[in-house]
């Protein structure tokens, strides 16, 4: 594979996978353990994975696949033995390969256990029939990674780029045009990102305090935090945390009442990108500042 | 059968519609000439124009004598990324360009501003206030 062209390629990193792919590929379907990429003309790689907790066997999983075919009119499935140079590149997986043809379309795809972190994936690349995709479709492999083995697992999107800790799960996401959220839970804690854009427009005749204190009447759990004006690396920022009561019967109250006594926000106005980023966490316990610090380190836009 | 459905009359679409993604994005949008443009200050825009109501309901109105004289008409106000989308549409730029200049403008996703400018081109095409014309059509109008 070419060096240079490999340089122009970007990373999708999604609840725990993570792949470079060319730069005009991008996310056209996405689910908490699915994507779906396209180039602007169709589908050209689609990836499912699942932590696995008993034995694996991709005989089981390849006869799904042949069956589910079966259903389709005109559509041959076949398993096939790896290719050499797809061996070389997966070489720590326990692989099986299989294709199929289409109509115009073919496909060729991998479905890939890793014993170590248990975790099975399924790659499938389309392409037009005459299409040779053979060495982009090894780039891709080349870069695949399961990251279970990680402690901070990266999130990297539509340009959003961020890490978070393993324990943290995704609970909900959004990616509509002028606002991207994640939400994260572990236990009786969570964490949400944000992105608002383009921040010229939302920020237009307004600092980002007033423009919030709009935006905070949606987010009804973030009024009890006391928000100042804050510079962050530099940014104009916004802080702000409330710190509850460690009491038995405060603690009880909250929960019952289910409102997050802490809470911990940051948001900031990343101008170079024309974004506003930010990052809250809300918790029955008491919240690890640390960690909320390194999040918002690690939290950028490409 | 009394209950029979109707078939649909065939009618010829001189018009070929787009196939594929790319083939839509070459598109031009072209704005209605009887959509009244007026800037507000901050740059902010509000489209006026005429409703068309369905013929069943506009023979209703005159029929109960509430048809007034003067043609209805809507406002649309657009907020500046909106006013910003509009000003682009010359009838010469295809959708394609007008995501570009976002983009650029706003140094926006690729696929955050395509979503964006389609959604709303889509909203406007509903409303009639814009037609979207073929690409290869300016070369048709030139030969002929």
């Amino acid at each position: 594979m070419n060096n240079r062209s490999l340089d122009s390629w970007k990373t999708v990193a999604w609840n725990g996978i993570s792949i470079r792919v060319p730069s005009q590929w991008e996310v056209s379907s996405l689910a908490k353990s699915y994507l779906q990429l396209d180039d602007g003309m169709g589908p050209v790689l689609e990836l499912k994975w699942q932590q696995v907790k008993g034995v694996f066997s991709h005989q089981d999983h390849l006869k799904k696949l042949a069956r589910h075919s079966r259903s389709v009119p005109g559509l041959h499935f076949q398993h096939t033995s790896l290719p050499e140079e797809w061996r070389q590149v997966l070489g720590h997986f326990e692989t099986q390969c299989f294709q199929w043809q289409g109509g115009e379309i073919q496909g060729k795809g991998v479905v890939l256990y890793c014993p170590a972190s248990k975790q099975a994936s399924l790659l499938q690349f389309y392409q037009q029939k005459g299409v040779d995709g053979s060495e982009v479709h090894l780039g891709v492999l080349d870069s695949f990674r399961d990251l279970c083995e990680q402690d901070m697992v990266r999130w990297s999107l539509f340009g959003l780029d961020a890490l978070v800790p393993k324990s943290f799960h995704l609970v909900r996401y959004r990616f509509e045009p002028g606002h991207y959220q994640l939400e994260f839970k572990d236990g009786q804690e969570r964490i949400d990102l944000w992105r608002w854009g383009p921040a010229d427009l939302l920020l237009s005749k307004k600092d980002l305090r007033r423009w919030f204190e709009k935006r905070c009447r949606e987010l009804d759990w973030c009024r009890s935090t006391d928000i100042r004006d804050d510079n962050y690396h530099g940014r104009p920022a916004l802080s702000g945390k409330s710190l509850g009561s460690h009491s038995l019967a405060a603690r009880l109250w909250a929960r019952m009442s289910r409102k997050f006594p802490n809470v911990w926000i940051r948001i900031w106005h990343l101008s170079s990108q024309n974004q506003i980023l930010g990052v809250a966490a809300r918790s029955l316990k008491s919240l690890d500042e640390h960690m909320l610090e390194k999040i918002c380190r690690n939290y950028d836009m490409a | 059968m009394i209950w029979r459905k109707k078939k649909k009359l065939q009618t010829h679409h001189p018009v070929s519609e787009p196939s594929t993604r790319l083939e839509a994005f070459a598109y031009c949008p072209v704005k209605n000439r009887e959509v009244l443009a007026e800037e507000l200050e901050g740059g902010k825009m509000v489209l006026t124009y005429p409703l068309v109501i369905r013929p069943w309901l506009a023979g209703i109105t005159r029929r109960l004598g509430l048809q007034s004289r003067e043609p209805l008409t809507r406002r649309l106000q657009l907020d500046e990324m909106g006013s910003l989308t509009w000003s682009l549409l010359d009838g010469k730029r295809s959708v394609e360009d007008v995501v570009d200049l976002l983009c650029r403008r706003y140094k926006l996703n690729r696929r955050e501003a395509e979503v964006a400018t389609t959604g709303f081109l889509r909203e406007l095409g509903k409303r009639g206030l814009i037609a979207f014309r073929p690409p290869n059509e300016d070369e048709k109008e030139k030969s002929t």
